[in-house]
């Protein structure tokens, strides 16, 4: 036989089980501890909408115990108390009620300033809802999307009418249930109607049933997203129908929260689908046709009533059923240590006492609408219960019926009109039996709660359910929304406040678990040149520089660096962006972006360029080579092609020029060949000329290496000869085995992020980020030379022309460190904090550390002699190597 | 069942004045996708790219003397999704909506791509720099419909 096991021991489980019914059945009734005063609960609504059955399944904790079924070796246990949910030192908590009375943690260990932390850290032992596991492997459900023209969340009777009709007239339909179709039903005729429903909806083409998944929201879109059988199914739609159905009211009397209090359609499932009585005596007020059908169910199975408290007129087989019919009764309060053992009910003669070991409560339902509220603004139509609480059957399918054809017909000009009006104006009729009781069970908040927090002038639906919490726990609302906003409109109504209104439908609308939150969401996006694999395998240490995969260093840093300075070296440099700008107007597109002067440039030449705001601050660099021909060729920062892009076409949009940009950053890899042997290297794979004459420092050609095609660019960032070979992605492993086997003799290698920063750093080249900040302008960087101010429009030169007339308060310096610096560490000028290190290293060449950093004046001046940290730091002119750059020109 | 495949292909990109893009497009037939109001995408078998982009450098500079036209092919990559489940496996990677056939373009598997629905495939064209990381994403977003990975590439128009 099948079976759980459950706190250690083992359970047998029968067909249709669910972990509630399962544990019911083995005499269980305390299901959990409340999240405060630790009070037992036990099952009550039996639907998923209270928290008093959350269990612990196979180490998940918060799992609704009445709506999962029973699956053989599952690992069962219950949340809540200590040492044990059944024997709860901590039910002390619950005499100590008047001593915790609610927003006591706003008002206490205020003082000493050391005392909450303290007591927090004591509170959130003491209270919750289980515990996170800390080792259980992360589970990690399927992501997909769905769409269709309606999507209808519940299959009851309304929803599935609502899905054949909008089937029927030829929509794509997907209906979801966060149950099996039929489960929640009764069996009986209520049961066989709806599997017959869906019966004939699977048989309609275009539509399709999920079964056990949740509507966690309404979204946007809209869409819906799906959660349950390890699966997220975003649902997206032209139009939604909410058919949740109603929950039922929640009674709030004295003892409402203890053992063998249940709601009358928890109590007939329990009966009619599991077999179980609630009790053996068993006391039931309904007020409602619906609650008898439900007590019928407990009937059904031999029970019989204690008495049934009502109004109603009750039907022959009920009425001799039950052991006494209380007229115009109300039940008052409960009475019960560990479960029920009384009610007290109040008649017009006085009040009776009738002992009982179980309460069934049906005095009606409220409507399960918080999607339907979510969905303000969309297109979403509410079915059935949901805007009619209480229907009987027939009136919900033909609301149903009307909401499908609603779905189908009304065009997306009227989507306003589709929209339900929230049904949530509270009705508190019949719903408050007794003169205190737990309001929101699932956050232990109780009507003098309520009065205490508006004695203290909390006195509106919202604030009210921020200072008391009520609303907050993981019904979210479904049992005690109403009653919060009747209790605030009430008083309102009193005092001159505001009438209550229900507080903000927000998702997650059913529990949701995080892992499902993040399903489909595995990894970051990640970039890769061609040349990954090539770095990798030959010891290249590969991870991430902002999208990239990129290698920073190949096993011997600084043999790389004495390869770019002494020998000859490559680096792959395809993350560049690149972009190819052709038309009529390109030029005047690039000069009308960029700050220096590009018409004038020759072609088979480049210009380095900062890419400023139109607030004048530098946001990307990069260089302009003129290709002829009016077309230009643009490299970016490996971060700022996606941008450069989208700007260059913006502009050329905006200004009406006749340019076109295309993207090649995918299309072409590159690599820098540098050293003062490069060019040695160079020539032995190619015929063209590559001499300094032909290609002096900044020129570039289209040229032939080792059979590949390439454009090769007379630029460093490292301050050496240096060649940038720009070539077809596809060649790039070709033309990077090339050059490493040409240069084998001269020792040549590869080098890596780690080696250029120091290289890079002995030039004085800047980091844009590392070394910038957000409101740098070119003469804080000491880019001033890259700004042709004699130009009459570029982007940002309005700011400029301001900011050129005021005085420079903070600039970018290069620092000589006589010991090793902390990059990050203030910079300070007699005691005062003046700027900070933004990069530094230890410079082989120069035999000592440098760096950059920022720095602003004092007393309008900027010091020249400073500390970082235990270091002294001078100001001292970039570049700190080859400051005439005559190897770069070599 | 779904089967998953490398694409071979040649890709020419045209920017271009608008109605230069309209000439490529009516050069390019069902391979000539407008991705643009001034960009042109045409398809064609692996290896044919020059001839590709010479026909459409052709129809495009006729109308607009500045047209840019150029064989991409480099700088794409391209899977297949192939078989029954093809739509379902696409459900998982994107969230825009499938058609049964023609071009779509938009977000799959996070990463900016062209979409073209054949009649036995769909082809997903992302910027080559996301090769891996578009086959990785789609092996493990779409394990639950237990893709085989087919070893021999598949060529453009057999699908």
């Amino acid at each position: 036989m099948p079976s759980i096991e459950f706190e250690g021991r083992r359970l047998d489980i029968e067909d249709g089980d669910t972990v509630a019914s399962a544990l019911f059945r083995d005499g269980v009734r305390t299901f959990t501890r409340s999240i405060k005063h630790h009070r037992r609960r036990g099952l009550y609504c039996l639907s998923g909408d209270c928290a008093n059955c959350l269990v612990t399944v196979d180490g998940v904790p918060g799992v609704r115990a009445c709506v999962t079924h029973a699956r053989d070796g599952m690992r069962v246990r219950r949340e809540g108390g200590w040492p044990t949910t059944e024997r709860d030192v901590l039910a002390v908590l619950d005499l100590a009620h008047p001593l915790l009375p609610v927003g006591f943690y706003y008002k206490t260990f205020v003082r000493p300033r050391l005392a909450w932390p303290l007591a927090e850290r004591v509170i959130r032992r003491a209270t919750g809802v289980g515990r996170l596991p800390t080792t259980a492997p992360v589970g990690r459900p399927d992501a997909r999307d769905a769409h269709v023209e309606v999507v209808v969340v519940g299959a009851g009777i309304a929803g599935l009418s609502a899905a054949r009709a909008a089937a029927e007239r030829g929509a794509s339909v997907l209906i979801a249930d966060e149950r099996r179709v039929g489960e929640v039903a009764i069996p009986g005729s209520a049961r066989e109607r709806v599997l017959e429903l869906a019966v004939g909806l699977r048989s309609l083409p275009g539509v399709q049933l999920l079964e056990r998944r949740a509507a966690i929201g309404v979204y946007e879109g809209p869409v819906v997203p799906l959660v349950g059988e390890g699966e997220l199914v975003r649902v997206h739609a032209r139009r939604v129908i909410v058919a949740t159905g109603a929950v039922e009211r929640h009674p709030v009397f004295p003892g409402n929260d203890l053992p063998g209090v249940f709601l009358a359609r928890g109590a007939g499932r329990l009966a009619a689908v599991h077999g179980l009585r609630p009790g053996e005596r068993v006391v039931a007020a309904i007020e409602t046709t619906d609650a008898v059908e439900q007590l019928r169910a407990l009937v059904a199975i031999g029970a019989h009533p204690a008495a049934v408290v009502t109004s109603l007129g009750l039907p022959d087989d009920i009425r001799s059923a039950a052991a006494a019919v209380v007229r115009d009764g109300r039940v008052v309060r409960a009475e019960g240590r560990t479960g029920v053992r009384a009610v007290v009910v109040s008649t017009p003669s006085g009040e009776r006492r009738i002992a009982c070991d179980a309460v069934l409560v049906g005095i009606g339902t409220v409507p399960r609408d918080a999607l339907l509220r979510m969905g303000g603004g969309l297109p979403v139509i509410g079915a059935g219960e949901v805007v009619e609480p209480g229907c009987q059957a027939d009136r919900a399918a033909e609301l149903g019926r009307r909401a499908g054809l609603e779905a189908v017909e009304q065009d997306l000009g009227a989507r306003d009109a589709l929209v339900e009006a929230p049904t949530g104006q509270p009705d508190a009729s019949g719903a408050w039996l007794g003169p205190d009781g737990y309001v929101c069970p699932c956050e232990d908040v109780s009507l003098g709660d309520l009065r205490r927090a508006w004695a203290e002038g909390w006195r509106s639906t919202e604030i009210l359910k921020r200072y008391t919490t009520a609303t907050m726990g993981p019904c979210q609302g479904a049992l005690c929304a109403r009653h919060l906003a009747a209790f605030a409109g009430a008083g309102g109504a009193a005092s001159g406040a505001a009438p209550g209104a229900l507080t903000t439908a927000r998702p997650p609308a059913r529990p949701v678990a995080l892992e499902d939150l993040a399903a489909g969401v595995h990894e970051a996006v990640e970039k890769r040149t061609a040349l990954v694999d090539r770095h990798v395998a030959t010891g290249g240490r590969v991870q991430r520089s902002g999208s990239w995969l990129r290698p920073y260093h190949y096993g011997d840093r600084w043999d790389e660096y004495a390869a770019v300075r002494e020998r000859a070296s490559v680096m792959d440099v395809g993350t560049l962006g690149k972009f190819l700008i052709g038309g009529v107007d390109a030029a005047r597109l690039l000069d009308a972006v960029f700050p220096s002067r590009i018409a004038e440039l020759p072609a088979g030449t480049s210009r380095y360029v900062v890419a400023l705001d139109e607030a004048g601050y530098v946001k990307d660099d990069g260089l302009v080579c003129s290709l002829g021909d009016g077309r230009f060729y643009l490299t970016s920062t490996s971060g700022g092609a996606d941008a450069m892009e989208a700007w260059l076409r913006d502009r050329a949009e905006r200004l009406e020029l006749h340019a076109h940009v295309l993207d090649q950053t995918a299309m072409l890899g590159a690599i820098n060949l540098a050293g003062p042997r490069a060019r040695e290297v160079l020539e032995r794979l190619t015929d063209d000329d590559v001499g300094g004459g032909p290609l002096p420092h900044t020129a570039h050609a289209e040229i032939t290496v080792a059979g590949v095609p390439c454009r090769a660019i007379r630029v460093g960032f490292v301050g050496e000869v240096s060649f940038e070979l720009h070539h077809p992605r596809s060649r790039g492993v070709e033309l990077w085995d090339a050059l490493l086997e040409a240069g084998r003799d001269v020792g040549i290698r590869p080098h890596g992020l780690d080696a250029l920063d120091v290289l890079r750093l002995e030039k004085g080249h800047i980091y844009l980020g590392q070394d910038t900040l957000p409101d740098d302008h070119p003469w804080k960087l000491g880019l001033g030379w890259t700004v042709a101010m004699d130009k009459p429009d570029f982007v940002g030169r309005a700011a400029l022309e301001r900011m050129r007339t005021l005085p420079l308060e903070r600039k970018l310096v290069g620092l000589a460190f006589d010991g090793r610096p902390q990059r990050g560490a203030p910079l300070q000028a007699d005691g005062r904090v003046v700027g900070r290190v933004t990069s530094c290293a230890r410079s082989p060449v120069l035999g000592r550390y440098i760096g950059l950093g920022w720095l602003r004046t004092v007393e309008g001046a900027f010091p020249a002699r400073l500390r970082a940290g235990p270091t002294v730091a001078n100001v001292v002119d970039r570049p700190f190597y080859d400051p005439e750059g005559e190897r770069l020109r070599a | 069942m779904l089967e998953i495949a490398r694409l071979r292909f040649a890709l020419v990109t045209c920017v271009a004045a608008s109605s230069a893009v309209d000439a490529v497009l009516s050069t390019g037939g069902d391979a000539a996708f407008r991705v643009a109001p001034d960009e042109a995408m045409v398809l064609g078998e692996a290896g044919t790219g020059p001839r590709l982009a010479e026909t459409a450098a052709r129809a495009a500079l006729r109308v607009d003397a500045d047209a840019v036209v150029v064989d991409a092919t480099d700088g794409w990559t391209a899977w297949a999704l192939i078989g029954a489940r093809a739509l379902d496996a696409f459900a998982r990677l994107s969230q825009i909506q499938p058609r049964e056939r023609g071009y779509l373009q938009g977000e799959v598997a996070r990463v900016p791509a062209r979409v073209v629905v054949g009649e036995r495939a769909v082809h997903v064209f992302a910027p080559a720099m996301w090769d891996a990381f578009l086959r990785q994403r789609i092996l493990a977003d779409c394990a639950v419909l237990a893709p085989s990975e087919r070893r021999e590439a598949l060529v453009w128009g057999a699908s």
